[in-house]
């Protein structure tokens, strides 16, 4: 692992200084001009990555954003006669803001919906930049953009313009890495995975997308205001459907999803038609040809990890932390004493203590380790803390739930039964904002969540887990932790970008929290393994911890124990015991194992046909009448 | 900007019902592949270039003139088509079917670039001629007089898709497709050859593509090595209308597209139909994220 890491780092620097002493050994301008045109494709091909690569969206428009970063600096620049300094960061923002502005509505569209929106974006910058006759001269383009001036450098060869592309693909390449190697980047990477699994731990889906596509945006702009300064000549061609394509064959040939692969991806695409150059008319079909060759051999791409089936994969950024000495924090050491089972990750456990989720104030004087911690039950505790009344909802003519009230009380465990397809899993649907109901209205703690989207329900405290586990299988088991912890951190872009104070205690204070909850589910042992690798019965603790981790007051469980065996299943109620024993949390459990249900559940409701038909302690529901009947059937 | 009468929008509806027949055409294959192999197949326009070109090789060894022409036309068109068809599922995509999804994408659009400039490199990038002795002349349609090979062409968008749909929903190899579309793991449980229709619905839907490259030749007259690239972002923006996985979406999704253009070029402005039709696009996703015809199926959590 550490000579793993020595080897890499000894890669990259070598790699940079070859890059930056190249064009100063080969003289020939024109393998500088060549140098500089890789220089702007890998920067381009870098920021799809994140998109594309690790937000796993279909960006066909992200050539029109290199566009409107070209126009506005050539614009800027033959206008008002600003320099590169000006129009360069006028170019990111520019572009940048396009894209936040118009993926606001859109990235909720999910796969090829999402990928036909950025290309409508892509072809109307296209569309725009050739018909705006007055502005953009439309064909004719414009020329006469001032070369790249750094105020006490002027870039004006191409090797100076190179060594500006290569400044900027540091850049791009720092702010990606900062990006997806963040807590937000583990948010983008989890909705990637399952955008629903990801929704139901808080995860804010749209906005993490938003920052992403919003990022590769301003640095593609970056990357069109350095081509219109360094080209000196701006017209459309260069940011149609054409250039997106070759961008993502860059990023896919190069590996998704992979630091260096775009880079090498640009590399390859970018000099291949130059090497084909001897094959005069017949070098696009070669390269046409060579492209379907290089998929074939290597689906992965060239630096893509794992094999054919693999998914992608997130490096591991935060080793575990060291166990010599508690970080310097004073507020927790009063939590140490006090930690109910006082175990050995008391210590780290307590750093994560002394901060709690925004709102959770009251919870300040808990004694107990932030991620095992209910938040304190309201000022009026006898007030339910989940409220159903009168939820329907109709699939095309058929009425799944009709007329359901319930309440759950603080810290209470409530099992949900019925005959298969009684409703339960569309209740709970309901409940957690997966499905908007008919009609009715559901309140949890005192606010109305009827049409909250899931992972606004989720940040409410209010979690649920899924009857199909869903997990997000190219994260390991600590990201998935991670990913659902990060949220309650609220970090900023600006926080997460700079690596601020603030964040760095908040990345030791998450490290800490699932340190301990790994430890605690006795998890540690797997933690650096990728989720979908894990057994059934792992898979479904790391579920329950991922759920914990967000801190919830009310979990939804929808059958936790489907598909275990006898001594799964109680060691799951067993597990559920303990989790109420010490987080003070509700619990609204649906599931079909008896045993499990009369072990845990303190009071039980009984669905058959979408209605309620019983509700009542576990031994006196188990005798009604008409529970018996919806189970074994007979004549009323 | 054209004047509102009557004769004139009939003119300018069937205008855009043929182009829109033809987008119509497009989205049906691509709309098939995509629901089979779950993977948008780039290639899709070339398909569409490289038959056109086929059949305007053999166009003077047709030994017909008039309608018979015209079918032959056709036919040979879909015989080519499904033959690139195999050749590409064959060659392309069964290759990479356990590979990464991205992976075929890509794939296609290497695919793409070679024939583009193959077809460029061996016939030269200018427009050819392309022309059909039939239909020619005008019908009377109500007050209006409209070029009959522009109804001629509107029909045959309709007659096919409604041939495809007799034959997905009436024979056991059509269920078998539409099977697999739906769940490809589960046809297999139940005894589907998900080999078998996966190749048969890329032969169906490159040979609607083949089709509609032989109809949009006649209609515009002419073929050109670079068409197929506005013919795959036509028939993408149609399927989304339509809803993706959605076939009869897809054809409606051309002809509205078709007509929209149509009218918004005679009425609005022809220099900013494509950015008015993408704007429309975007607002009406961001309104119906499942297409204008498709329906939102909640997922089963």
């Amino acid at each position: 692992m550490w000579h793993e890491v020595n080897r890499q780092r000894a890669l990259t620097a070598a790699a940079v200084v070859a890059a930056v002493a190249a064009p100063l050994v080969i003289v020939d301008p024109y393998i500088h001009r060549l140098m500089a045109t890789v220089a702007l494709a890998a920067v381009l091909a870098v920021s799809l990555n994140l998109v594309l690569g690790y937000g796993g969206l279909l960006a066909l428009g992200h050539a029109g954003f290199y566009g409107i970063g070209a126009y506005t600096a050539a614009l800027l620049s033959l206008r008002l006669g600003a320099p590169f300094l000006l129009t360069a960061p006028a170019a990111a923002v520019g572009a940048a803001l396009v894209a936040w502005v118009v993926a606001r509505p859109i990235l909720s569209l999910r796969g090829h919906y999402f990928a036909m929106a950025m290309l409508a974006v892509g072809e109307i910058v296209v569309q725009v930049a050739y018909n705006w006759d007055g502005v953009t001269r439309g064909a004719s383009g414009l020329p006469g953009v001032a070369p790249p001036d750094l105020f006490i450098w002027t870039a004006t060869t191409h090797r100076d313009n190179y060594y500006l592309g290569l400044a900027l693909l540091g850049l791009a390449l720092l702010a990606v890495r900062r990006f997806v190697g963040s807590p937000l980047g583990l948010g983008l990477v989890a909705a990637r995975d399952d955008d629903q699994g990801a929704a139901s731990v808080g995860i804010g889906v749209a906005q993490t997308r938003t920052l992403a596509l919003a990022l590769a945006a301003g640095i593609a702009g970056l990357a069109g205001a350095l081509y219109a300064h360094y080209i000196t000549f701006v017209s459309v061609e260069p940011f149609q459907l054409e250039q997106t394509i070759a961008l993502l064959a860059m990023v896919a040939v190069g590996g998704l999803g992979t630091t260096w692969g775009p880079v090498a991806g640009a590399i390859l695409l970018t000099l291949l038609p130059e090497l084909l150059r001897g094959l005069a008319e017949l070098r696009m079909v070669v390269y046409g040809g060579l492209l379907m060759l290089v998929v074939w051999l290597r689906p992965q791409g060239l630096l893509g990890a794992g094999g054919l089936r693999r998914g992608l994969r997130v490096p591991e950024r935060w080793a575990p932390a060291p166990r010599t000495g508690v970080p310097a924090d004073p507020a927790p050491v009063a939590a140490r004493a006090s930690t109910p089972d006082g175990a050995s990750a008391a210590a780290s456990a307590a750093v994560a203590a002394s901060r709690v989720a925004p709102g959770d104030v009251a919870n300040r004087a808990s004694p107990r380790p932030a991620l095992l911690t209910a938040p304190a039950p309201s000022a009026s505790a006898d007030a339910p803390l989940l409220r159903v009344e009168h939820l329907t909802k109709d699939f095309a003519g058929l009425r799944a739930v009709a007329d359901v009230s319930l309440e759950v009380a603080p810290g209470e465990i409530v099992g949900l039964i019925g005959p298969n397809g009684a409703g339960k899993s569309t209740v709970i649907n309901l409940i957690s904002g997966a499905h908007r109901p008919t009609s009715g209205r559901i309140w949890f703690a005192g606010r109305e969540i009827t049409h909250a989207d899931p992972s606004r329900v989720a940040r409410a405290g209010l979690v649920r887990t899924f009857q199909h586990i869903r997990l997000f299988p190219s994260l390991t088991v600590r990201q998935n932790v991670e990913a659902a912890y990060q949220v309650r951190l609220g970090l900023s872009f600006g926080a997460v970008m700079t690596r601020s104070r603030r964040y760095r205690e908040a990345m030791e204070q998450m490290r800490a929290a699932v340190d301990e909850a790994l430890a605690r589910f006795g998890l540690e042992g797997v933690q650096h393994r990728l989720a979908g690798t894990l057994a059934y019965g792992d898979q479904r603790r790391v579920e329950l911890v991922r759920a914990l981790a967000t801190q919830p007051r009310l979990l939804l469980l929808d059958e936790p124990a489907a598909g275990m065996n006898e001594a799964e299943s109680a060691e799951l109620a067993r597990l559920l015991q303990e989790i109420r024993q010490h987080h003070g949390l509700a619990i609204l459990l649906v599931e079909h194992h008896l045993d499990v249900i009369m072990e845990v559940c303190e009071r039980l409701i009984v669905l058959d046909h979408g209605t309620v038909i019983a509700t009542g302690r576990p031994e006196e529901v188990v005798r009604h009448p008409e529970v018996l009947r919806a189970y074994l059937g007979g004549s009323p | 900007m054209a004047a509102v009468t009557l004769p004139v929008v009939i003119d300018q509806l069937v205008s855009g019902l043929a182009i829109g027949g033809v987008y119509a055409l497009v989205a049906l294959g691509f709309a098939l592949i995509f629901g089979v192999l779950r993977a948008a197949q780039f290639a899709h326009g070339e398909v569409y270039m490289v038959v056109a070109f086929l059949v305007l090789g053999v166009l003077p060894w047709l030994p017909w003139s008039g309608p018979l022409q015209f079918l032959l036309a056709v036919v040979a068109a879909a015989v080519f088509g499904a033959a690139a068809g195999v050749l590409i599922e064959r060659g392309v995509f069964r290759p990479l079917a356990a590979a990464p999804h991205i992976a075929p994408i890509i794939s296609t659009i290497g695919l793409m670039i070679l024939l583009q400039n193959l077809v460029a490199y061996l016939k030269g990038s200018e427009l050819h001629r392309f022309a059909l002795a039939w239909p020619q002349g005008n019908v009377a349609l109500g007050p209006a007089s409209v070029p009959a090979l522009k109804l001629v062409i509107f029909g045959t968008a309709l007659v096919i898709p409604a041939l495809l749909q007799v034959a997905l929903t009436r024979t056991q190899l059509g269920r078998a497709i539409r099977a697999t579309a739906i769940d490809p793991e589960t046809a297999r449980l139940m005894g589907v050859d998900t080999a078998r229709t996966s190749a048969v619905a890329f032969a169906i839907g490159s040979a609607l593509a083949g089709i509609a490259g032989v109809l949009v030749g006649a209609l515009y007259g002419v073929v050109y090595a670079t068409m197929g690239v506005s013919a795959l972002v036509k028939g993408y923006t149609a399927t989304i209308i339509g809803g993706v996985g959605n076939l009869v979406g897809a054809v409606v999704g051309g002809l509205l597209l078709g007509v929209f253009e149509v009218l918004v070029a005679s009425y609005v402005s022809p220099r900013w139909t494509d950015s008015i039709v993408f704007a429309v696009l975007i607002v009406l996703l961001a309104l119906r994220p499942h297409g204008l015809i498709g329906r939102a199926i909640p997922e089963k959590l």
